[in-house]
């Protein structure tokens, strides 16, 4: 167990306005890799700093590496944090920077200097490791903030948004070093994101948090055993009219945004082809397309986020 | 084909947990070392180092003179690099305005505080930038004053063989007054840039306010309440005007042998202890304030 949360909750004092960002939420951060899933105020960054110590909790308990005797500062020497914001020294070469973070971080001069040469080869900064970090690009400066949260080695990794402004190769090859160092390395990380696809790829654990409240917490592959798994439909028309027909069959009928004549259909009794074909004809429709529904971490966040909505 | 592969080595060497002042240490060494290396921090080093030249030069003349009259001049240049208001003082607020003045606005607007404090406490951030803001201070005219004072003694020839136990307190006394306003002037600047250092996410901001704060508050403490209803207190709302009737009262500057610089005048010496206090309250309230301001970064 990497972080332990009991009863947790966090308040703000804004203006004289009183704003809950955790709300007496209970969880558990596993060993491995857990995505910190969630909308832009959920509390997601809320939850990292009180993990991190930069916060206190108004009320509950929050651990970090519970069951171990530790001072929290020796506890800190075993996390890495890579933050959102781009967050690098200015004035001073990406060497420098690692060297430093890794002195900060519990490691000798001579140590930190060649942990920062390692660091930056792993993540495929070379040459210009010796010029001003103010001229790299948005790439690189992510690259040289996950080297950062690698210098002192540590077991457990916080990085919030990591492929955020990154060119799809960028956040391609982002997520192959995440996926490695958590793979191959063992690091338990937290990955705090709101770009699912990524999490498919690397984690085995979800959190979703919504307004404070914990809506999910599982592994991944789970919550998409769990849902309700439907139909996708396409019509070649008329569309709005069919379907108001599965409707008043009693079906759960999702617009597919992504596609115009597009949508799920969701039913606890099978629905047949012959069906749903027969549906489209008599609406002027023609099917042409039906097959089982992908259900994807970004649907099911969109799903839990509205239930707990409606509820 | 690559030479070696870019793999990534996990740590065999221990890591050590920093004591308290370790961590400072390495944060005050860092923020020293990036600090002095900025593009705009050489223009107060260079003009710093153009006094001391220039108070060189002037030197063989001192030699020469008796011993009461060179220790008199020995006192009145010592303490010349560090007259808080005039000639200058002004060179010691744009060393402090362009060294000084990025020591915690670089953090906010990098966004690396939160990433420190990830790593070391609030309290270890803040001493090691009040100590990097410290030794900033002193780097400039405050050490040209104590090299003045000491190649002077030296060229002049030690007063150690024979003993000249005489002239050896006179040379402590001013050395003492030298490193006690020294104390004064850098504690008092340091401490201050801070707070506006705190407040902005740009050094140039943090240094503006400083000689704004510094001159606004004489002008309008000193040069218009003061001047117009004559109440002496509140000369001493102004930090400049408080370390100036300090400096004027701590240092003999009345028999100048080379008749080149005019006599400074003891002001208001009634205030002598006020204005110290006042310069105190100034620097810790400022020290106070920037760690409250601290405080409620973490939290944003």
């Amino acid at each position: 167990m990497i972080v332990k949360a009991k009863r947790l909750t966090k308040r703000f004092y804004e203006q004289k306005m009183e704003i809950t960002a955790l709300d007496d939420i209970d969880l558990d951060i596993k060993n491995g890799a857990t995505a910190l899933l969630g909308p832009n105020g959920s509390g997601k960054s809320t939850l990292i700093k009180l993990i991190l110590g930069l916060l206190t909790p108004t009320s509950g308990k929050i651990e970090l590496f519970p069951g171990i005797n530790e001072s929290i500062g020796k506890k800190l020497m075993r996390v890495g944090y890579m933050p959102e914001t781009p967050s690098l020294i200015s004035g001073v070469n990406a060497v420098k920077f690692i060297r430093h973070i890794g002195m900060i971080s519990g490691l000798s001069y001579n140590l930190a200097l060649q942990r920062a040469h390692e660091v930056l080869d792993y993540v495929g900064i070379f040459e210009e490791r010796y010029r001003e970090i103010k001229g790299y690009s948005t790439g690189m400066k992510q690259r040289i903030l996950f080297a950062q949260a690698l210098v002192h080695d540590p077991e457990f990794l916080i990085l919030d948004e990591p492929t955020t402004g990154l060119s799809p190769e960028g956040r391609s090859e982002m997520l192959q070093l995440i996926s490695e160092i958590s793979k191959e390395y063992g690091k338990s990380i937290l990955f705090s994101t709101h770009i699912l696809p990524d999490v498919e790829k690397i984690c085995h654990n979800v959190i979703i948090l919504h307004l404070g409240k914990v809506l999910y917490e599982g592994s991944s592959s789970q919550i998409i055993k769990d849902a309700k798994k439907g139909k996708r439909i396409v019509v070649s028309t008329n569309v709005e009219k069919v379907t108001r027909d599965f409707i008043e069959h009693g079906m759960k009928v999702i617009k597919d945004w992504r596609q115009e004549n597009a949508f799920f259909v969701r039913t606890h009794e099978k629905l047949s082809f012959s069906f749903a074909h027969e549906i489209a004809e008599q609406n002027g429709a023609t099917l042409i397309e039906f097959r089982d529904e992908e259900v994807s971490l970004e649907n099911l966040f969109v799903d839990r986020i509205k239930e707990e909505v409606k509820a | 084909m690559s030479v070696y592969e870019s793999r990534y080595r996990p740590l065999r060497e221990e890591k050590v947990e920093r004591a308290f002042m370790d961590n400072a240490k390495i944060m005050t060494r860092f923020e020293i070392g990036k600090s002095i290396s900025g593009k705009w921090s050489k223009i107060p080093l260079i003009f710093a180092a153009f006094f001391l030249f220039i108070a060189l030069t002037s030197l063989p003349a001192l030699l020469i003179l008796p011993e009461d009259d060179f220790v008199t001049n020995l006192e009145f240049f010592s303490s010349f690099f560090l007259t808080p208001r005039e000639g200058p003082g002004s060179l010691i607020w744009l060393h402090v305005a362009i060294i000084n003045s990025g020591l915690i606005a670089t953090d906010l607007g990098d966004n690396t505080f939160n990433l420190y404090l990830t790593k070391m406490k609030l309290k270890t951030y803040f001493i090691s930038k009040v100590i990097a803001s410290i030794v900033l201070t002193f780097l400039g005219l405050p050490l040209v004053a104590f090299a003045y004072f000491i190649v002077a003694i030296y060229k002049r020839g030690l007063p150690i063989f024979p003993f000249n136990w005489n002239l050896i307190g006179q040379y402590f006394v001013i050395l003492s007054k030298l490193v006690l306003f020294t104390i004064f002037i850098v504690f008092l600047y340091s401490s201050v840039i801070l707070l506006f250092s705190a407040y902005t996410k740009k050094s140039i901001n943090a240094g503006v306010l400083f000689i704004v704060y510094l001159i606004a508050s004489s002008v309008i403490f000193d040069g218009i309440l003061y001047d117009t209803t004559g109440f002496e207190p509140f000369r001493l709302l102004s930090p400049l005007t408080s370390m100036y009737i300090v400096f004027t009262n701590f240092f003999t500057r009345e028999v100048i042998s080379t008749g080149q610089f005019p006599t400074l005048e003891k002001e208001s010496p009634d205030l002598v202890p006020y204005a110290v206090g006042m310069v105190i309250l100034y620097a810790l309230l400022s020290l106070f304030l920037t760690y409250k301001r601290l405080q409620f970064l973490r939290r944003d």
